[in-house]
């Protein structure tokens, strides 16, 4: 299925002012998203604490399912309640 | 001389026209240090109970601290305080820029202004010497013009400026002071009491010659804050987009106000988001005095009839949502012509912004006509009905005069339920932190000695499990160490806020930036602010001191509004955050349980140690250091 990513907060002059789009298979949560984009950024693998992830405008825990069509928006910890790797 | 402070405070009688020095001790300044807990003192010694606010009986108190001015991130503040025109209690807000470091340099450690100048004036300090100096030429002027009048007439470009523009002259009842023309004393009103004493400016120029205690430890910390300030990606983000970087995550919590606080969710976000301005009208970061975060904006916009000039600085991220989300407005554009209007005439741009939301909810619901506004269509969406009302609160000019009073005011003349319209707490605005997404909030801008105000605790999320490591190890140094959701409201959540509290008013009474030094996701945490006092003065301080500092300056701002009559009856949410949140997104539907807030406030009643009107026991003044407050204002 087809996931639109969205840069957020310092990540998007860091990693791409465009919003980049993403195959995963279905049944995919939004964490999975994390990995394809580290190989596509580097430099986002390798950030020292874990982003925060929204679906479609909402924060959303790792483990939640994604469908086709969703937008994935991705932050930084801009005001506290960052997760370390 | 002592390490860290002047040991001089200027008391000047406007009335008199004359001015004396005090020299408190040094057990003075450990036990007050600075900003707001040294003003609160004067505040409680000078201000007679019942004063006018905006009479000559109220007293203006500006105080830098012990730290103000050594080389270190995020200690170029100054705090001014006096009895509030806005909620009759305490007034409290804090400015950052040059200012400051500049006083601080110019020998005082605080001026206490008193009294009312029978003309205008304006008090002019040049490295201890004091002159007041006929102001009848500034008057009328707005901030940049006087900047550029004083640097002329003194023959000095390096002065620094604490000024009030033609909006603090009229007495907008949420004047602010203003210094650079772009950095202010926003909140609770006290460009009004300058205004009201007809002081147009504080200027200020110096020599530092304070000698840290630990120069050597200073480099340390300031070599910390170089080394991690790009480390952090919270104090990062505000380097790269500012504080309204932070618009765009409140849009996913939900917690970003729309259409005066009805909803949590701005359709619209992305136009006025803080990525957005870096990207279109963003020409420059700015910066305090000695501050490596650069986090102030600096804008050019001329486009479409809107026009914004890089000397009045860049809208916060509080200025776009109150002018921007709050009253549907999508043109950042606009939102910056806004911004700069309220710092050319010395405005609070909070209360600015919720003070034209609110009015555009009254005349989309029928309660304020279009003859009532001038003429102005003011829908929610309308831009240019959003700046024409801005102006007329700067000038007290129609409508505008009925604005300049602040919502819930205006609501008291208009009437029609427009009361239910309004969003504030003690007649101070909530700013744009939602509490329906941050629970704490709920209590904090509620118990808040000087109403609804978001930096005055830590936030929620930075106790919620998903926390990282790093703003779990600083909560631990302040003993925080039990994970709590976000929606959390239980005691342990109110012991959060209260705790958190506690060490912001440690921030507002040293005097530093709540986005370099704090307890949880700022740049230097708990330890570091302890290392800080005691690198400069030589002291042996610790936190739990610090602490007790920070609940002692909570229990004195109370104590002041106890006096005047405040109390739990003013401790109370408005009526929109019990009902359920409109529109989408996760906060949709949610609302602040009225018994669970009632539980809340109970609670943190008897942490603080106030009684069950809100007032600080006589126990926990003595057990504070400040038994003199309890038998000034007869604690129970």
């Amino acid at each position: 299925m087809k996931i639109k990513i969205k840069f957020f907060g310092s990540f998007r002059q860091r990693f791409s002012r465009e919003p980049v789009e993403i195959d995963l298979p279905e049944g995919s949560c939004v964490g999975d998203v994390v990995a394809p984009i580290g190989e596509r950024f580097p430099g986002f693998a390798q950030l020292g604490y874990q982003p925060l992830l929204a679906v479609n405008d909402c924060f959303e825990k790792p483990d939640k399912t994604l469908e086709d069509g969703d937008h994935v928006n991705l932050f930084p910890p801009v005001h506290g309640g960052a997760t370390d790797h | 001389m002592p390490n860290g402070y002047n040991g001089k405070i200027l008391i000047v009688d406007l009335t008199k026209g004359k001015w004396e020095v005090e020299t408190p001790d040094e057990k003075f300044y450990r036990t007050y240090m600075g900003g707001s807990a040294l003003n609160m003192y004067y505040a409680l010694k000078l201000i007679p109970k019942g004063a006018d606010p905006l009479g000559p009986d109220n007293v203006l108190c500006l105080s830098t601290s012990i730290v103000t001015g050594v080389p270190v991130s995020g200690q170029s503040r100054m705090t001014a305080s006096a009895k509030s025109p806005m909620s009759g209690g305490a007034g409290d807000s804090q400015c950052g820029g040059f200012f400051p470091a500049e006083m601080k340099a110019a020998g005082y450690d605080a001026i206490i202004l008193k009294g009312k100048s029978p003309k205008p004036v304006y008090l002019w300090i040049k490295q201890g010497e004091v002159e007041l100096r006929d102001a009848s030429k500034l008057w009328g002027k707005v901030t940049g013009d006087v900047e550029q009048a004083l640097k002329e007439e003194l023959g000095d470009k390096k002065i620094e400026i604490a000024q009030i523009g033609p909006a603090g002259e009229k007495m907008v009842r949420y004047a602010a002071i203003m210094n650079m023309s772009n950095r202010a004393n926003g909140r609770t009103g006290m460009g009004a009491v300058m205004g009201s004493k007809n002081l147009k400016a504080v200027v200020v120029r110096g020599k530092p010659k304070l000698k840290p205690a630990h120069m050597d430890r200073i480099r340390e910390l300031a070599k910390f804050g170089a080394t991690n300030t790009k480390e952090n990606p919270a104090v990062w983000d505000l380097h790269i987009n500012g504080t309204c970087g932070v618009l765009s995550y409140q849009q996913q919590d939900g917690g970003l106000p729309t259409r005066n606080y009805n909803e949590g969710q701005y359709e619209d976000y992305e136009k006025i988001s803080g990525e957005t301005m870096t990207e279109t009208i963003l020409k420059d970061r700015d910066t305090c005095y000695a501050c490596g975060v650069r986090c102030k904006r600096v804008v050019e916009v001329d486009e479409r009839g809107y026009k914004a000039e890089a000397l009045y600085g860049g809208p916060e991220y509080e200025t776009i949502a109150t002018h921007g989300s709050y009253c549907g407005i999508k043109d950042l554009a606009a939102i910056a012509e806004a911004n700069q209007i309220c710092n050319m005439y010395g405005l609070d741009t909070i209360q600015t912004g919720t003070s034209v939301a609110w009015a555009m909810e009254c005349y989309e619901r029928g309660m304020l006509s279009k003859d009532d506004l001038d003429g102005i269509d003011a829908k929610f969406g309308n831009a240019k009905a959003m700046v024409a009302l801005v102006n007329k609160i700067a000038r007290r000019e129609g409508i505008g005069d009925l604005l300049a009073e602040g919502s819930k005011r205006a609501a008291a003349k208009v009437g029609k339920g427009s009361e239910d319209l309004c969003i504030g707490v003690k007649g101070q605005d909530m700013p744009a932190h939602m509490p329906q997404a941050k629970t704490s909030l709920a209590l904090i801008y509620a118990v808040n000695a000087f109403g609804a105000d978001h930096q005055s605790s830590e936030h929620d999320p930075s106790i919620d499990p998903a926390s990282s490591a790093s703003e779990k190890q600083k909560l631990s140094e302040i003993g925080l160490t039990k994970p709590l959701p976000v929606k959390d409201f239980s005691r342990d959540k109110v012991h959060y806020a209260y705790r958190t509290q506690s060490l912001y008013s440690v921030l507002d009474s040293v005097n530093l930036c709540q986005f370099v030094f704090g307890p949880a996701w700022q740049l230097y945490g708990p330890n570091q602010i302890v290392e800080l006092v005691n690198a400069v003065t030589g002291w042996d301080t610790t936190i739990d001191e610090l602490l007790k500092l920070g609940e002692r300056r909570i229990a004195m701002m109370q104590a002041f509004n106890s006096r005047e009559g405040l109390g739990h009856q003013d401790n109370v949410l408005p009526k929109k955050i019990h009902e359920p949140l409109k529109g989408k997104g996760p906060t949709a539907g949610s609302a602040i349980d009225r018994k669970v807030f009632d539980r809340a406030v109970q609670d943190y009643y008897e942490i603080a140690g106030w009684d069950k009107n809100a007032r600080p026991t006589h126990s926990k003044l003595h057990e504070l250091g400040v038994g003199w407050v309890a038998e000034a204002i007869g604690a129970s």
